[in-house]
């Protein structure tokens, strides 16, 4: 029984605590595993033997489980526990179906679980934080119909006329993050496990981030902020300090948020318009994000002494101060000249680390602390421990923070510093082993971090066990009746849910279109006595491409040289918009704990770049980068390359009849080339057709369009 | 490059829509939220959370 009536016009019903409690304890399982990730490739950058000589241990493969785990697992999942939990309440229903529930619940940890398998292996689309390939892609849609419906029919099913601001939240999110997965997900398989994306260049690399950034908006933000909304002033027991900055805070970040994307993309090949619109429309951003920060601070009015002693108020204050901080730190990187120095620097993994860790981590335990002992009916364990918790987590963020500043900022002013035309630090070695210190130090804040987290778990599992089985609550409420005030205002919109979904749409909708029209018109962004010098890449090329973004040489290295100076002395021409128009995926890349290698090609001989992949410290030492003897024993799939040039064609990229079907035997005869010079300059093993010699034929193509030759 | 971009960019009418958009919402909507009658709406709203 879930529902029943009585003669005072009174439903009677129960919630549905069984979801919430399995994501919560999901959260918890994955939040470990995701902060281990982190830990384990932290230390890979401190020390690079920990990349073992497994292709599956390398930094490169383990970074996307470590980013996907933290996200869709940690997060995502703590989402799902705190939506239901206290939509429910908010919305005095039950959740709309059991049986969706479940699907919701099994599909999504089935969906981790085949992330945890597929990346390793080196199965990826190549793009930040979407990089699951295609059938879990649609699985991910699939499942999260799922929670839409389940969401959605609660809020039909409501007894409360009024929806409570944090079901806005909620609800924003839920739609605007199916938008953004279903648009940027848009690829042609090539097999199972091998998909290219129908963006190419310039306009995937403004897809991908305005999904990137709209990822961390409505997947980290704006939910957050829902939970916020609620779990704060229940753990404070007072109401929010303002309802009608509440509201404001809402429609300003949902309209501002989804314009930003492209300062991820500052001083690169994009429009300049269209980076400035990211970063005004980030700059904006600043206003709403610290509205909603003072809103949650002064909802602590009169209840601040509760702070020393209460562990839950201390995690609450502490996220809530962070999300304040890094509101602040992202307008402040959005603006072009700081960009300049930060990008492509650990300044921005201490960035997101401060908006990971510190607002959503936090969050997540205080509802933890907060909600484990009321949905098991007992009490937590030890408030001890969990102050414990809180000190060592503070300490390991502020550990992993600052390092990430200081290795950032020195990192960032050794690239630009120069004198007269030439650099100061031409080596890019020299910019790397500077900051391998502060590596240990952020390692160790990161450890700190999953330390407490580890003691947290203890202190849950403790709780859970003293709990004992009750009978389910029995709510009740009066059946949905008319609007208990008179029409007007906001509060008429909010009683019409689907007028509000569909304004909710439109918000996003304006930004998204007006930010991805460069992509529509990025044909006007080519140089047409350039674009003649662009040339697919040979068959061969594109197999050895593969074997880059399957490696993930793109979490360490950038193919874009930007319009700055000092870019240009380092790494030779400034990248063009239509150098990269056959690029399914771009490689862009975010980070350079790596040279740039947008020129790269005919910079050094083939043996160079051989022994370089096989042990990079033999020629650089010095070098934290991983090594490959992988590449050295597997064979290049040569029969896949027909099917890649033909799906590859159907996108655009300009192969003829003839040279999809001599595919194979153009790359063999390739291979043999490389293999041919490897042994001219001095290569003694046996390399025939070992996955090397594509990998070599990719990078040495990589240059400026005009200096490409047919091979 | 940049000049180049600056003299080839002709969308200037999208900036003044962009700003009339959003800062004529923005206004609209502050009028909207701040009215005093609505005080009594908002302290209902506010103690949703603390029912249950
Ligand atoms: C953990 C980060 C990391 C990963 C992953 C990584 N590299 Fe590197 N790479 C570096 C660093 C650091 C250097 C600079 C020191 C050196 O020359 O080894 C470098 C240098 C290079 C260079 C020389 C660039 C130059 O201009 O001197 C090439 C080429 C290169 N890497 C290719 C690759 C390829 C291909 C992959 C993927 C299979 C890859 N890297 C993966 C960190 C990484």
């Amino acid at each position: 029984m879930s529902q029943s009536k009585s003669k005072d016009n009174l439903e009677h019903f129960t919630y549905d605590e069984e979801t919430p409690k399995l994501f919560f304890l999901a959260t918890i399982i994955w939040g470990a595993v995701a902060l281990l990730a982190g830990v384990f490739i932290a230390s890979q950058l401190a020390f690079w033997q920990l990349n073992f000589k497994l292709p599956w241990f390398t930094f490169g493969r383990l970074r996307p489980l470590h980013t996907n785990s933290a996200i869709f697992a940690f997060a995502g999942n703590a989402i799902f526990a705190g939506v239901y939990h206290s939509s429910q309440r908010l919305l005095k229903t039950r959740i709309f179906s059991d049986a969706l529930s479940k699907i919701h619940f099994w599909g999504w940890q089935l969906i981790i679980v085949l992330a945890a398998i597929t990346l390793p292996l080196g199965i990826t689309t190549g793009k930040e934080y979407a990089e699951l390939e295609w059938p879990i892609d649609i699985l991910i849609a699939v499942v999260w119909v799922a929670f839409a419906v389940n969401f959605f029919g609660m809020i039909a099913r409501r007894r409360e006329r009024h929806l409570y601001v944090a079901i806005w939240f909620y609800l924003a999110s839920i739609i605007t993050v199916a938008l953004l997965h279903i648009v940027n997900s848009i690829a042609l398989p090539v097999s199972l496990f091998k998909s290219y994306p129908v963006y190419a260049g310039v306009q995937d690399a403004l897809v991908q981030w305005w999904y990137g950034h709209n990822a961390v908006a409505f997947f980290l933000t704006t939910p957050y902020l829902g939970l916020m909304y609620y779990y704060l002033p229940k753990a404070v027991n007072r109401p929010i300090y303002s309802y009608r900055l509440s509201i404001i805070h809402f429609w300003a970040l949902v309209f501002i948020y989804i314009w930003t994307g492209p300062h991820h993309l500052l001083h690169s090949a994009l429009p300049d318009w269209a980076q400035t619109l990211g970063m005004i429309f980030s700059i904006m951003l600043l206003a709403p994000s610290w509205g909603g920060m003072i809103n949650g601070l002064l909802t602590m009015r009169g209840a601040w002494h509760r702070v020393r002693k209460e562990p839950i108020l201390k995690f609450l204050v502490a996220a809530v101060t962070f999300y304040g901080m890094s509101t602040f730190e992202g307008p402040l990187l959005s603006i072009k000249s700081v960009n300049a120095l930060a990008h492509f620097t650990d300044w921005i993994i201490g960035h997101v680390h401060s908006g990971v860790l510190g607002w959503n981590g936090f969050m997540i335990f205080a509802i933890l602390y907060y909600v484990v002992p009321k949905l098991w009916k007992t009490e937590l364990y030890s408030e001890k421990l969990a102050n414990v918790h809180f000190w060592m987590a503070m300490s390991g963020i502020l550990l992993y923070i600052f390092s990430m500043w200081a290795a950032g900022i020195t990192q960032g002013l050794m690239w630009r510093a120069m004198e007269g035309p030439r650099l100061v630090y031409p080596d890019f070695v020299e910019t790397l082993t500077k900051i391998i210190p502060l590596y240990y130090v952020r390692a160790f804040g990161g450890f700190l971090y999953l330390a407490g987290y580890v003691i947290m778990m203890y202190n849950i599992f403790k709780t859970i066990k003293a709990s004992k089985p009750a009978e389910p609550e029995v709510y009740s409420a009066p059946p949905l009746g008319k609007f208990t005030t008179d029409k007007q205002g906001h509060r008429y919109l909010e009683g019409l849910s689907a007028l509000f979904t569909v304004l909710v749409v439109i918000a996003v909708i304006v930004g998204s279109v007006i930010e991805i029209l460069p992509t529509l018109l990025a044909h006007k962004y080519y140089a047409p006595e350039k674009i003649e010098n662009v040339k697919p890449y040979t068959p061969l090329e594109l197999a050895g491409r593969d074997i880059y973004i399957r490696e993930g040489c793109y979490t360490c290295h950038s193919q874009m040289v930007r319009t700055l100076t000092y870019d240009i002395a380092r790494y030779g021409e400034m990248s063009r918009p239509e150098e990269f128009i056959y690029d399914h995926p771009f490689q862009f890349g975010s980070r350079r704990i790596g040279p740039d290698l947008a020129r790269v090609g005919g910079k050094y001989p083939d043996s160079w770049h051989y022994y370089h992949m096989y042990d990079p410290r033999q020629i650089t030492p010095g070098s934290t980068m991983p090594v490959y003897p992988h590449l050295f024993r597997k064979k290049i799939d040569y029969h896949i390359l027909a099917k890649k040039l033909l799906v590859m064609k159907r996108m655009g990229v300009p192969y003829s009849e003839a040279s999809i079907s001599s595919a194979i035997s153009d790359a063999q005869d390739q291979a043999a080339q490389v293999e041919e010079s490897l042994k001219s300059q001095g290569v003694k093993e046996k390399v025939r057709d070992k996955e090397i010699l594509a990998l070599i034929a990719y990078l040495q193509r990589l240059k400026a369009p005009a200096e490409v030759t047919d091979k | 490059m940049k000049a180049l971009y600056l003299a080839n960019y002709k969308l200037v009418f999208l900036n003044c829509i962009a700003l009339v958009l959003f800062f004529g919402i923005f206004c609209g909507a502050l009028a909207w939220i701040y009215r005093k009658s609505s005080k009594e709406f908002y302290d209902y709203m506010k103690s949703l959370p603390l029912e249950d």
